[in-house]
């Protein structure tokens, strides 16, 4: 079995985001660079699933340079091979086709993808993979194990969580559920030491898609910060009621 | 340009989400004076629609697609065209991206705001988990949209409807195995009111206060990530960043330190509450309204408030 995880590497929660002048992109410079929480709970489900049943597992970012640092985690974390996709996309359209370019020529059983990134949210990516492979899809994935050529799985749906059996190949997007916090394996120094000379191989972009005309702009929280002792509650409930009109 | 709206089927009719998005749709299409199309699948009273704007109706019935698969779904609603407009939920959301390859459509999912203009059609949508707004303009005839829930109002509009039924043959290879209903009492991503309780709570035996005062506001409960990795609440109550992302009318977060991963899931809060002990807790530079002190003091204080308040206001009544 082949098993492919795309991992995207996104500015570290706790940045301060800024934009180029004209608005039109993110300014990269000095940001601290992580892999996606989510899908580092997808990629460690996924060195589970290898080690269960000796597949082949490659890691795959779309991105310039930054990525080197979440795929050299990725290799020090277990995986078979790591490889870039040279890109700097800028909508999950560009995105979703230079993985899915890849994954085409690779033929792969098994894709994996967290639900979503926390940078852009589009959420859209392993959708659009599969809508590209022509492969069933699978969205908020909260368990999931392999039999020989069939996956049994649960999603979270609106109100209900369902159980489902399904032929491979299959593109699923995990939830955090997906393994506990604890399972998260944290790399030692001496694997951490060998990924720093293995190879990444890196793709060329492939994408071409048309451009939508973006602009960014900081959010003002807007908060009325106003505080209550606990003699005032009363007073606190009467404002819900009167001026928020909540209760 | 055509407008069409998908809305999601469940047990009571159609889902809070969908509403929303048809009432959306509807004001799209009232300002141009057009029509709207609500497409559905295996609904069971589709006719609820009507009672959005919905003038023409089509739900779609199929055998193949009782269990959802979203590029099946996308390919039984390839008959819209023009704007498309979905709920961002976790049924409807994978729907919409397939339907938006298949159509060749743009797609800008998680919207916030009215268009400005439909063609070129211009949006907001929020990103980095809502630290920042994003502009887009897309000059496509087709597109599709996903909408923020619980960012626009649902209003009822009771209008004279078409009802089209459809039969499609679709083979689905998913099988169903199971399904389990959510244990909790209320969804947390449709709740107006959210009471959520953090590491400051200190044990999961003393969750009983912050049941109760969900119960007395008629809200539901919520936890920060450590709470839900220590096994002391259900994962489905993890309100953050990796959890749950959710919009309530209100939020109260007791004992909850305010890391930036929770916050990125609640910001959209439309009021904030915090109580907690540590006046430098990062959650106070979110709220509207703050309590600094002893949450196993305030929050019993509370409840009796809240209780007192709604006693005094249903005899009122």
């Amino acid at each position: 079995m082949k098993i492919l995880v795309a991992i995207s590497c996104i500015p570290d929660a706790t940045a301060q985001i800024s934009f180029t002048e004209d608005g039109a992109s993110i300014a990269p410079a000095n940001m601290p660079w992580v892999i996606n929480p989510m899908d580092e709970y997808i990629l460690t489900k996924a060195i589970q699933l290898k080690n269960e049943t000796q597949a082949r597992l490659s890691v795959v970012s779309v991105g310039g340079e930054e990525t080197e640092t979440i795929l050299r985690k990725a290799l020090a974390m277990g995986v078979d091979e790591a490889i870039r996709l040279n890109a700097s996309p800028l909508s999950s359209m560009e995105t979703a086709m230079e993985i899915a370019h890849f994954a085409e020529q690779e033929l792969f059983d098994l894709l994996l993808l967290g639900k979503e990134s926390a940078d852009y949210n589009s959420g859209a990516v392993p959708a659009l993979v599969a809508q590209f492979l022509q492969i069933p899809f699978v969205d908020c994935c909260a368990d999931l194990s392999v039999s020989g050529r069939e996956v049994t799985l649960t999603r979270l749906l609106n109100d209900s969580r369902e159980t489902l059996k399904s032929p491979l190949p299959i593109v699923i997007a995990g939830e955090k559920e997906l393994v506990s916090e604890k399972e998260i394996i944290i790399p030692n120094m001496r694997s951490m030491m060998q990924a720093r000379t293995k190879t990444i191989t890196i793709k060329p972009s492939v994408a071409v898609v048309k451009k939508q005309n973006i602009k960014f702009q900081k959010r003002a929280t807007g908060r009325k910060g106003v505080m209550f002792s606990r003699e005032q509650l009363g007073e606190l409930i009467r404002i819900f009621h009167e001026e928020e009109k909540l209760i | 340009m055509s407008i069409n709206v998908y809305a999601e089927a469940c047990e009571q009719g159609f889902t809070p989400q969908s509403l929303e998005a048809v009432s959306y749709a509807k004001q799209i299409a009232n300002e141009r004076g057009i029509p709207l199309i609500a497409f559905c699948i295996n609904a069971e009273n589709p006719a609820i629609l009507s009672q959005y704007g919905a003038n023409r109706i089509i739900n779609i019935k199929s055998e193949g697609l009782k269990v959802l698969n979203a590029q099946l779904y996308a390919k039984a609603l390839s008959q819209m065209s023009g704007l498309m407009i979905f709920p961002h939920t976790a049924e409807s959301s994978g729907v919409a991206v397939s339907l938006s390859l298949l159509k060749e459509a743009e797609l800008i999912t998680r919207v916030v705001a009215f268009p400005q203009s439909l063609l070129p059609l211009g949006v907001k949508r929020n990103c980095f988990t809502d630290k920042v707004e994003m502009s887009i303009e897309v000059s496509s005839e087709e597109v599709v949209l996903t909408l923020s829930p619980k960012v626009f109002i649902t209003k009822k509009e009771p209008v004279e409807a078409v009802l089209e039924e459809q039969e499609v043959v679709l083979s689905n290879p998913f099988l169903r195995v199971k399904t389990e209903a959510y244990q909790e009492r209320k969804d947390l991503t449709t709740a107006d009111i959210v009471v959520c309780a953090g590491r400051g709570l200190k044990a999961p035996e003393n969750w009983q206060m912050i049941e109760d005062l969900a119960e007395a506001l008629g809200g539901a409960t919520a936890c920060t990530r450590p709470i839900s990795d220590l096994g002391w609440r259900d994962y489905n109550e993890h309100a953050g960043q990796t959890g749950k992302v959710i919009a309530p009318k209100l939020y109260i977060g007791v004992g909850v330190s305010g890391a930036i991963q929770h916050i990125a899931g609640v910001s959209r809060s439309k009021t904030i509450v915090a109580i907690n002990n540590d006046p430098n807790a990062e959650l106070f530079k979110y709220a509207d309204y703050g309590i600094v002190g002893n949450a196993f003091e305030i929050v019993p204080k509370l409840i009796e408030e809240v209780r007192r308040f709604k006693a005094h206001h249903k005899a009122n009544e």
